[in-house]
């Protein structure tokens, strides 16, 4: 593949690098325009979609690869040609895959106190097939009922599709609490949460149960539930999937197996494509779209859930 | 969970017999074959089913034992002995449920206990795009740090009675734990080389060996093949590429013997596995006598 982007950071190459204030790439980059290009957009799509003349309070956040890059430089000493092209070319795609984790940051007033914005490559499946996928994040500045998901599900592996609903999720909340407050020393305040919510390491717990064995089960056992014409018992869980206006917005975002960079190739049974998570006095929101640049779709479905679970 | 010598249903039969043949030193005398006591986890099940909160959960339990049960269907724990010094121990043979979210698959193990003293080594390999290679990469981990948690569970005459599935609790430990050494080994910036590290004595011979290592280049990973869950039956879900294996893992019993493990993704059991450990057992047993 040529597109530099087709590699994905490993977790210690990213250890290596560092978040900073309007980091960009240098000119001149095969990225850095498409780096800019999707700032813009996403700046663009928050404005309109919150009917605002100019943008709302925002931070851009780079990672910075320059000290990792400049270890791959020193390693190239002494090293035969073939291992020295190795690695220019491995510098090549390290700046691009740093791009992949880009954070748009917009601090907000209405019940969404802040919005998170990254994108996401992830490997699919075969050794060199890659998707690409948007991620919001929110924190939410109330916080309702128990941990719950968004997603589809069928019987087989299908290119999208099935039945969609919210499900329950069973998630050790005590625990995400106890290891909050021995960070942060008992000091649960707004701004814990704020700085919290745009960690990479939050970001990884929210998008990870996304993946979880859980997760994946508890869409399924929805999907056994309406074959069999049943109601779970979950009274927030009901109410949400009777909202057909809601279940309609979620629906029209971007499910891993209906649209993968306009690619019909990738399919699934289960796909999750939001995660809820209660906290003690705020919520955190995790939001994936497979539809990239589609910004306009998560919006709504993202302040919509927000709303009506507010007014639940 | 507990094994049981119950009349074996005819997929678990199959296994007797495919052990009677993989060896020709095998005592066919020595085989013992066992299959998974349920009467606890149905208990369980029904106590769980009584106490669920809300419809959900009850669907939930529900669904769960009935996996569960399928898979119960094709475990079975054969125990044989061979005749040859190296082998002091009994040999099982065990088949592993390996669970994912796309559901369960079954790993083919062969365990045994081998009276030497080394220390915990994990053996897998890796599939490593970045930085430099685009290679598979056989490495060898070590954890010195594993002792605690193998405290009280690595019993020998509990190894020895086959009741309990020791098998099962070295698989976990094993892809729990073994991967991320088997990463750690193989990204570390400066590896150690074996000559420089003393208590790496009885582990480079195994590494060093040809036979050992064609061996294991001819196990099947989840890494290259696409599985079927053994759960799922409905569904065409295929287990997802995993980039780091571990294969195999030797920790050591409070009694300072070794528990050995290799694994298999290949179901029923053919192939290089049993030769292997075969292979290293023999080395290990060599080392320990010089």
């Amino acid at each position: 593949m040529n597109d530099l982007r087709d590699i994905v950071l490993k977790d210690w190459e990213k250890e290596k690098m560092s978040y900073e204030d309007d980091y960009y790439l240098p000119e001149g980059h095969p990225s850095a325009k498409y780096q800019r290009q999707k700032r813009e957009k996403i700046i663009k799509a928050v404005t309109k979609y919150l009917k605002l003349d100019s943008p709302p309070p925002f931070r851009f956040l780079g990672l910075n690869p320059s000290k990792y890059i400049l270890q791959l430089v020193r390693s190239k000493e002494g090293k035969p040609v073939e291992t020295v092209k190795k690695i220019d070319q491995r510098i090549q795609q390290v700046v691009g895959a740093a791009t992949d984790y880009d954070k748009m940051i917009f601090d907000l007033n209405g019940v969404i106190k802040r919005l998170v914005y990254t994108d996401r490559l992830i490997k699919t499946e075969g050794l060199f097939e890659f998707a690409i996928y948007d991620q919001w994040t929110a924190l939410f500045d109330f916080s309702v009922s128990d941990p719950l998901i968004f997603g589809r599900t069928a019987e087989k592996e299908m290119h999208g599709g099935g039945y969609y609903c919210f499900a329950p999720l069973n998630f050790p909340l005590s625990h995400l609490e106890s290891m909050i407050e021995m960070e942060y020393l008992g000091r649960t305040t707004d701004n814990v949460y704020l700085d919290l919510i745009q960690t990479d390491a939050m970001l990884k717990i929210m998008d990870g149960i996304r993946y979880t064995k859980e997760a994946l089960d508890n869409l399924r056992i929805m999907l056994l539930l309406s074959k069999d014409k049943e109601e779970t018992g979950i009274e927030i869980i009901e109410k949400l999937n009777q909202n057909k206006n809601l279940t309609k917005k979620m629906q029209s975002i971007g499910h891993f197996g209906a649209v993968v960079q306009g690619l019909s190739k990738f399919k699934s049974d289960t796909d999750i494509s939001l995660v809820y998570l209660p906290l003690k006095s705020h919520s955190f929101v995790h939001l994936v779209n497979f539809e990239t640049d589609k910004h306009d779709k998560a919006l709504d479905a993202l302040f919509s859930f927000a709303n009506t679970l507010q007014n639940i | 969970m507990k094994y049981i010598e119950k009349t074996p249903n005819s997929e678990q039969l199959k296994y007797a017999n495919i052990i009677k043949k993989l060896d020709p030193l095998v005592r066919p005398e020595s085989i013992v074959v066992r299959v998974p006591d349920t009467a606890e986890a149905t208990a369980q099940y029904e106590a769980t089913l009584a106490a669920a909160p809300n419809n959900f959960e009850r669907k939930k339990v529900e669904r769960n034992f009935q996996l569960e049960q399928m898979v119960w269907q094709h475990l079975v724990q054969v125990q044989f002995e061979l005749i040859s010094v190296d082998f002091e121990f009994p040999i099982y043979f065990e088949l592993i449920p390996v669970t994912s979210p796309a559901g369960t698959i079954l790993e083919s193990t062969i365990n045994t206990v081998v009276n030497t003293s080394m220390q915990p080594e994990f053996l897998g390999r890796i599939f490593e795009p970045a930085p430099l290679r685009q290679i598979w990469v056989y490495v060898i981990a070590r954890s010195l740090r594993l002792k605690d948690p193998l405290e009280g569970n690595f019993d020998l005459e509990r190894y020895k009675n086959g009741e309990f599935s020791i098998a099962q609790l070295i698989s976990e430990l094993k892809f729990k734990v073994g991967p991320k050494f088997i990463e750690i080994t193989a990204y570390r910036e400066h590896p150690v080389p074996f000559d420089q590290d003393p208590e790496k004595d009885l582990i480079e011979p195994i590494i060093m060996d040809k036979e050992v290592i064609n061996g294991l280049a001819d196990l099947k990973y989840r890494s290259e093949n696409k599985f079927k869950p053994i759960d799922l039956p409905k569904n065409n879900l295929k287990v997802d590429f995993i980039q780091t294996e571990c294969v195999g893992c030797i920790l050591p019993t409070p009694e300072k013997h070794e528990f050995l493990q290799f694994g298999d993704f290949q179901v029923p059991i053919k192939g290089s596995l049993f030769p292997t450990v075969k292979r290293i057992v023999a080395i290990m047993n060599k080392v320990a006598r010089l």
